[in-house]
């Protein structure tokens, strides 16, 4: 059963009692709120996802709550807790659905250690998997959120999971945030994308998060194997340049830009060695979307076996 | 008295490599670190056995192009980073 | 309603937890909250009992396991690294608390999850031994003087060193309760019996009878319970192991008498056998009873730390229960300094907690 088969009022029911149970990916979810934006955010974003059965177990129990004392009437505000303790300060209640997003990284990025966790976005075709690590403000989640309409299929935009024990990674795909400018960008190239409200003044700027196609979440189980490692920069104005980048230096900064590649030892070095073996590096720099969907599908169509 | 460098025996190393692009691992600290073809090399003979700088110097400029009078300014450079970031340490011999 | 599933694994250690779907959720919920995680997924591992978990929580406990062991190598390269910093000077250093179960291969670290070093000097080289270590990388984080004050000359400790690379923790102590503390112990008589650690010359650790008063007096002071069962758990395991050498009972109710201990072994004592059914050989009952303090106030102790005990966790929230900590959150100052002076500072410690900066600072 999907989200959508529920009546929204059912969704706002569990939502608030014993919590909404979502299965995205390898990972369950229990949602529990009682703000608005929650309800509305999941409605509009995640009808395709599908619901956990009854005595699933649930990885990670979520709870977006409302401040305490005075903060749940005046100036309302968000609060992510797991296990019971608030994990981050407070946000205004505006930001309540960009922080559940949020949160839901967090809880795998902090506890999934069955996977080496890469941040970067990661999308696939033809069964080959292209890794963009990039740090804030490169792009990656624009440039993501265009692959992934032009053929690509997403297999996550935050959070790459690479299996221990065969380096393959497993889908993750969840909505795509975008920041700013993006957002305009994406409804220009995407036409009839759904977007959650945008959110303005969070620390990032104005976020929203782009609904992922329908046909991603059907194959949602389907693993791909790494095949190529590019670092995307977005620089206005320029011509699409992809330049070979060695890979020692591409492995440094893909264990940089993990979140537990530190926690993994040993298990880590040799997981991401064998990603890096299979696949070539590249440093992309690139303006325009329409020439990024052109590089991409040369690399797919000119690949050596 | 003349002084040996050794990798320190707590240090527990693993490598991956492509060409002349090194990475080295260290299983104690949780370390990972790039190397180039120079430090690999300078790593390699002190896994081996502890050495004296002279001994570092000719092999360097030996097997490879950097010139006899560079080599032993450059192995103390590579010795000091080894040092500085715990994978080497010097013994009294 | 209140499922305490979490204590329940330890009070019948031999008999593998047979949990469906949410009481798994629970669980771990739980253990991660009490920091157990690592411990519950040890015993788990070492019992041979991870291929009779449900595949999905078993995936956490593995997780969980990962954890801990990465961090044991990483607890062994910091000690290798404070060894090295400290070699000039010419004192011994004593390792106490988890790193010192670790170095020495006591039990007690099997799937332990660590946050700082925990390391012990004699007095009188307190200022040179934080020279060394701040020539090697680490520094104070603390800028407030009033913690500073608070640190140095009301606790037992120098304010926490950071190292600026790694980020890792440094306590460094001259003995194992303040000084202005009812239970005050010189750090000299510890100092007497310190137990060498064989292969690292210069390193060494506390003698069985006072690594397990320290883990009692340090569980009833420190007021702060995130870690109190953990701390109960060290403690069994830690009577558990030493209770093979013949004279170890006797040694301990003597060294908790010489050293003025007796009231916090007690409590200690009480909650292991309440808790996990562990008690003392019975020829040592007695003597141990008489430790106890006046039947009122041992009454209130008990019933606020079997409250304080139970795992943070909205599992097991009762109404009782952060009253019961908050109780024993003042109580633990005032055994630690002047009562006249806690209050004070706890309003002052109230206010630090509403800025996060300061907050990543102050006492921890």
């Amino acid at each position: 059963m999907i989200l959508s088969e529920l009546a929204v009022a059912s969704v706002k029911q569990q939502l608030r009692s014993d919590g909404l149970k979502l299965q995205i990916g390898p990972f369950t979810y229990r949602l529990i709120s009682a703000i608005d934006a929650i309800t509305e955010g999941l409605v509009k974003l995640y009808s395709d996802y599908p619901l956990a059965p009854a005595n699933s177990f649930i990885d990670y129990p979520i709870t977006i709550s409302r401040g305490s004392g005075l903060h749940r009437w005046t100036r309302r505000q968000a609060i992510f807790e797991f296990d019971g303790k608030a994990v981050f300060i407070p946000l205004p209640e505006s930001h309540a659905f960009p922080l559940l997003e949020w949160s839901m990284n967090w809880c795998v990025s902090m506890h999934a250690h069955h996977y080496l966790i890469l941040h970067s976005a990661v999308i696939e075709r033809e069964g080959c998997a292209v890794i963009m690590p990039a740090p804030p403000g490169s792009g990656k989640s624009t440039l993501c959120a265009g692959l992934v309409h032009r053929g690509w299929r997403l297999l996550s935009d935050e959070l790459a999971l690479i299996s221990l024990t065969d380096a393959s990674i497993t889908p993750f795909g969840r909505p795509i945030s975008l920041k700013n400018q993006s957002i305009d960008i994406i409804r220009d190239f995407v036409p009839g994308s759904v977007f959650s409200r945008v959110v303005h003044d969070t620390s990032k700027g104005s976020v929203a998060l782009l609904k992922v196609p329908s046909e991603h979440l059907l194959r949602i189980h389907e693993t791909a194997k790494p095949r190529w490692i590019i670092f995307p920069k977005y620089v206005a104005g320029s011509a699409p340049q992809l330049t070979p980048r060695s890979r020692a230096n591409s492995m440094l900064e893909l264990g940089r830009n993990s979140f537990n590649y530190m926690v993994l030892g040993r298990t880590g070095f040799e997981v991401l060695t064998r990603v890096v073996d299979a696949s070539e590096c590249f440093d992309f720099q690139y303006s325009q979307l329409e020439d990024a969907v052109k590089v991409f599908d040369d690399l797919v169509s000119q690949r050596q076996a | 008295m003349s002084v040996e460098y050794q990798v320190r025996p707590v240090v527990q190393l693993h490598w991956a490599s492509w060409d002349d692009d090194y990475v080295v691992f260290d299983e104690t600290s949780g370390q990972t670190h790039q190397l180039d073809a120079v430090r690999a090399y300078v790593l390699d003979l002190l896994i081996e056995a502890p050495r004296l700088i002279p001994y570092l110097a000719g092999a360097l400029s030996q097997s490879t192009s950097v010139p006899a009078s560079e080599a032993a300014e450059l192995i103390e450079v590579v010795i000091n980073d080894f040092q500085t970031i715990g994978l080497v340490e010097a013994i009294a011999s | 309603m209140s499922r305490d599933l979490l204590t329940a694994v330890w009070a019948r250690p031999d008999q593998q937890p047979l949990l469906g779907s949410r009481d798994w959720e629970v669980l771990l919920g739980q253990a991660r909250r009490a920091h157990l995680l690592g411990r519950l997924a040890a015993q788990h591992r070492d019992k041979g009992w991870l291929l009779g978990v449900l595949v999905k929580p078993r995936l956490h406990l593995e997780s969980g396991l990962r954890l801990a062991d990465r961090q044991q190598h990483e607890v062994r390269w910091e000690v290798d690294c404070i060894v090295r910093a400290l070699k000039r000077l010419a004192t011994p250093v004593v390792l106490l608390k988890g790193a010192a179960y670790l170095m020495a291969d006591l039990p007690a670290a099997r799937g332990r999850l660590f946050s700082d070093i925990d390391i012990l000097v004699p007095r009188q080289s307190i200022e040179s031994a934080e020279g060394e270590l701040f020539a090697a990388g680490w520094i104070s984080d603390e800028r407030d003087p009033y913690n500073q004050r608070y640190y140095r000359q009301w606790m037992h400790e120098v304010p926490p060193l950071r190292h600026v690379q790694r980020n890792t923790y440094i306590d460094l102590h001259h003995t194992i309760t303040p000084p202005t503390s009812r239970f005050k112990v010189d750090g000299k008589r510890l100092l007497d019996r310190i137990v060498p650690l064989p292969g690292y010359p210069g390193l060494f650790v506390l003698a069985p009878a006072d690594m397990v008063l320290h883990s009692a007096v340090h569980l009833f002071q420190e007021g702060e319970f995130d870690h109190g069962l953990r701390d109960l758990l060290d403690l069994k395991d830690l009577l558990h192991h030493f209770s093979q050498e013949a004279d170890f009972w006797p040694n301990l109710l003597d060294r908790a008498t010489e050293l003025g201990l007796q009231i916090p072994l007690f409590h200690a004592l009480f909650h292991i056998q309440r808790l996990f059914g562990y008690a003392p050989p019975p020829q040592w009952a007695a003597r141990i009873a008489a430790f106890a303090p006046p039947a009122p106030l041992r009454l209130l102790m008990a019933w606020l730390l079997g409250l304080a005990l139970r795992p943070d966790h909205p599992s097991c929230d009762i109404r009782w229960t952060g009253l019961a900590r908050w109780l024993l959150y003042v109580r633990s100052h005032a055994l630690r300094m002047p009562l006249h002076l806690v209050i004070p500072h706890l309003i002052r410690k109230a206010w630090m907690r509403q800025f996060p900066e300061k907050a990543a600072t102050a006492a921890k």
